[in-house]
């Protein structure tokens, strides 16, 4: 509660007191999630907010801009919830993480088709992310494909409507109906689409002239933080495999390489992304979306009604944009990706017997419901053998399961011994939770020999 | 602590008892549980011994009393006389630590029901006045099941204040011989030395207060006690009081066991002695052959443990 409080605190200090250009939001987040670890669920469930209040530049403190901030926030909440949570998901070393990330991908795509589809994967996610929480606690999921069937299509509906209707459209599809801009003589026109029917193909189309919602330093900001913010995780797991626990491993220098290789392809994403290398593209240059340029000063007067400026109406992010996009994916799954294969051995047994620590490490539910999922799994894994009865005790059982299974006797009653006082006395620590998950390995291997 | 404790008192009584492990832990279970005990068995098993090493080898105050027919309630809480001008109070048996009661069925009910209150309340009313009784009270109690004739059978609700009812059985081949070569000699009981004290023992019976019980396994001890009531066997199911007991006994038995939470196996170790004399069974099952502790046994097997669903 303590934690709470003070990540609370310090969340509000940053909003208020800190200057918009120090992006207060991102940054209290980062402090929050690095620094109050039980506080940390609570992070996450805030972190739309963060990460929408990061992705396009509102500042909630100015009240001209609350109404737009509110719809964009709405729109871009779903996307942003299921970025936060699928990275928390993925720091546990979930195999159906690629799912979030393909959700986001797709979401952030122009069209509402699109975003429904991703708004379907995030709810397939989500309904993951249900049986893992509960396989950590130790209960068992029924599903009800119906409910879920139709919840699913109902989201996917809604997300659809969401994507065309009115004041709740995604805002840069409210961009392609809107007047941005006026051509400019002598400029390319890589990206701009004629779309008034019949119009004069001449003059060329000028290049937007939009305000960008970010600034490049801005950027350069939101870059050094997510850099800064992986550096923290790197020596966080450094620190806990220092203490004994499951933690950091090193590889080598492939290892250093590959993570500096995938650091800068997302430092370089991002920056397109944002529109700092490529003015006019990306979302930095296509948020003022609502703001129309004024007209170039070269341009010459229409004479008549049809010789008219040409309106130019983009869909943005553009050939630039796309290629942002792209990359910043791929660059998502890569780090990701790096993080599990070059840094970090999570929830493994450490190879040799941590020592004796006067202090225990306080119990957290999380590895309470490791322990109580690794004995599921033993149990699982014995009922077509060994199936236990309902009115058989847990040590009743492993008494029963070694006199049938006598070299695997010692793991049962080692499972048994760790599993009686999490269900039964509320505790367990990380080292217990580890030895219990290989408890449960050597029972599934030994049960696997048996049964060949 | 308290396995330590339960150690060097065990080791103590065996001193003198011979194979009675079971039983010396179920009776220290009702006593760290503030409960109280009923040996039921044949004479000559060792019950009466066993209550005087126990109470030997924790430090406690002793009485020891024969219950007759012509034993009045005032034989055993005391009675007020007039010495020197005024009414002296002096206390009967009753004013002690471990009170054995031998062959409680053979005392009125009246008698029987004095007992009762010093055990239920832990006082004692004499001519109006009420007296506490110094914790821990520990009344062990003895009944021969096979000579009833001249007894006053101990009523379902009065059976219902015993914590536990303990048989000892006959001793073993092995164990028998150990006994003719341990009391070949003077009898050990007498060279016995106290191992406890009483505040030691006020002081497990406050940690076992504090001994975990998760809210499942209330639901399962709950669960057995209500399998008891809807058993076809059975008349008289076991009451909520019996709840109470089933989980202050578990609690007992987990610390005894060195822990400070329940597993589902203490509520089973001490169901049978918890359970079983709280049953009143109808009639025609009791000529069948069925007893109380078919029933238990069909309630542990009848009720799921919790653990985890597999779905």
């Amino acid at each position: 509660m303590l934690s709470v409080l003070c990540a609370a605190a310090l969340a509000a200090w940053g909003w208020l007191l800190l200057p918009s250009e120090a992006m207060p939001g991102w940054l209290a987040f980062v402090a929050v999630y690095l620094l109050f670890p039980p506080g940390r669920t609570l992070a996450v469930l805030l972190a739309p907010f963060f990460v929408a209040y990061l992705a396009w530049g509102v500042d909630l403190r100015d009240a001209h801009e609350v109404q737009q901030a509110a719809w964009r926030m709405l729109a871009f909440v779903p996307v942003a919830w299921d970025f936060a949570l699928s990275w928390t998901l993925f720091e546990r070393g979930h195999r159906w993480g690629w799912l979030a990330f393909g959700a986001v991908a797709l979401a952030l795509a122009p069209s509402g088709l699109m975003l429904a589809v991703g708004l379907g994967m995030a709810l397939l996610w989500q309904a993951a992310i249900q049986a893992r929480t509960a396989a950590e606690l130790g209960t068992a999921v029924r599903w009800q494909p119906r409910a879920l069937a139709g919840l699913a299509l109902g989201a996917v509906l809604l997300a659809g409507a969401l994507a065309f209707v009115g004041p709740w459209s995604w805002p840069r599809l409210a961009l392609a109906g809107a007047p941005q801009a006026v051509a400019s003589a002598g400029a390319p026109a890589i990206d701009a689409l004629p779309t008034v029917e019949g119009a004069p193909a001449s003059p060329p189309a000028q290049p937007l002239v939009g305000e960008p919602s970010l600034r490049l330093e801005q950027a350069f900001q939101l870059v050094v933080s997510l850099v800064l913010l992986f550096v923290a995780l790197v020596l966080l797991a450094v620190w806990r495999r220092g203490r004994g626990g499951p933690g950091a491993r090193w590889r080598g220098f492939w290892g250093a390489l590959l993570l500096g290789t995938v650091i800068g392809l997302a430092v370089v994403s991002w920056l397109f992304f944002l529109g700092v290398l490529a003015p006019g593209e990306g979302i930095g240059g296509g948020l003022a979306w609502s703001r129309v340029a004024p007209p170039a000063p070269t341009a010459p007067a229409p004479a008549s009604p049809s010789e008219a400026p040409v309106t130019s109406r983009r869909v943005i992010p553009g050939a630039w944009g796309w290629l942002a996009l792209s990359l910043l994916a791929l660059a998502l799954l890569a780090v990701v990706w790096a993080w599990r294969w070059v840094l970090v051995d999570v929830g493994r047994a450490p190879d040799e017997p941590a020592p004796a620590r006067e202090k225990r490490s306080a119990p957290t539910r999380a590895d309470a419901g490791r322990v109580r999922a690794a004995y599921r799994r033993f149990l699982q894994a014995a009922r077509r053998r060994l199936p236990r009865a309902s009115y058989e005790t847990p040590r009743e059982y492993a008494q029963r399961f070694g006199a049938r299974f006598p070299e695997l006797a010692g793991a049962a009653r080692g499972l048994t011994e760790l599993y009686e006082p999490v269900r039964y006395g509320g505790r367990a620590d990380a080292e217990e939770a580890a030895r219990a998950e290989a408890w449960a390995d050597a029972l599934e291997a030994g049960l696997k020999e048996e049964t060949l | 602590m308290i396995e330590t404790w339960y150690q060097k008192v065990k080791e103590n009584v065996e001193n003198v008892m011979v194979g009675q492990d079971e039983p010396t832990f179920l009776l220290l279970v009702a006593l760290a549980s503030e409960g109280h005990a009923l040996l039921e068995d044949v004479p000559g098993t060792g019950k009466t011994m066993l209550a005087r090493s126990l109470a030997a080898s924790l430090g406690l105050g002793f009485k020891r009393v024969q219950f007759t027919p012509d034993l009045m309630p005032s034989d055993l809480t005391g009675v007020n006389v007039w010495r020197e001008g005024r009414f002296e109070f002096v206390p009967g048996p009753v004013f002690t630590h471990v009170l054995l009661v031998d062959e409680i069925n053979r005392a009125t009910p009246k008698t029987q029901a004095a007992l009762l209150e010093a055990m239920a309340e832990g006082q004692v009313t004499t001519d109006g006045q009420t007296r506490r009784l110094e914790p821990p009270f520990f009344v062990i109690a003895t009944q021969n099941p096979v000579e009833m004739d001249g007894t006053f059978p101990l009523p379902e609700a009065q059976l219902d204040r015993f914590l536990m009812r303990l048989r000892l059985g006959y001793p073993s081949l092995e164990e028998e011989v150990a006994v003719l070569e341990r009391l070949r000699g003077a009898h050990p009981v007498e060279a016995l030395e106290a191992v406890s004290s009483p505040a030691e023992v006020r002081e497990v019976q406050a940690q076992v207060r504090r001994v975990r019980v998760d809210p499942s396994l209330q639901r399962y001890v709950v669960a057995i006690v209500r399998a008891t009531r809807e058993h076809e066997a059975v008349e008289l199911g076991a009451s909520p009081r019996a709840t109470l007991a089933l989980q202050r006994a578990a609690m007992a038995a987990a610390a005894l066991s060195g822990r400070d939470f329940v597993l589902p196996d203490d509520v089973k170790r001490v169901a049978h002695p918890v359970l079983e004399h709280r049953l009143l069974l109808r009639p025609e099952v009791r000529l069948e052959g069925v007893r109380p502790e078919h029933v238990v046994e069909a309630a542990l097997r009848a009720v799921a443990v919790p653990t985890e669903e597999l779905g």
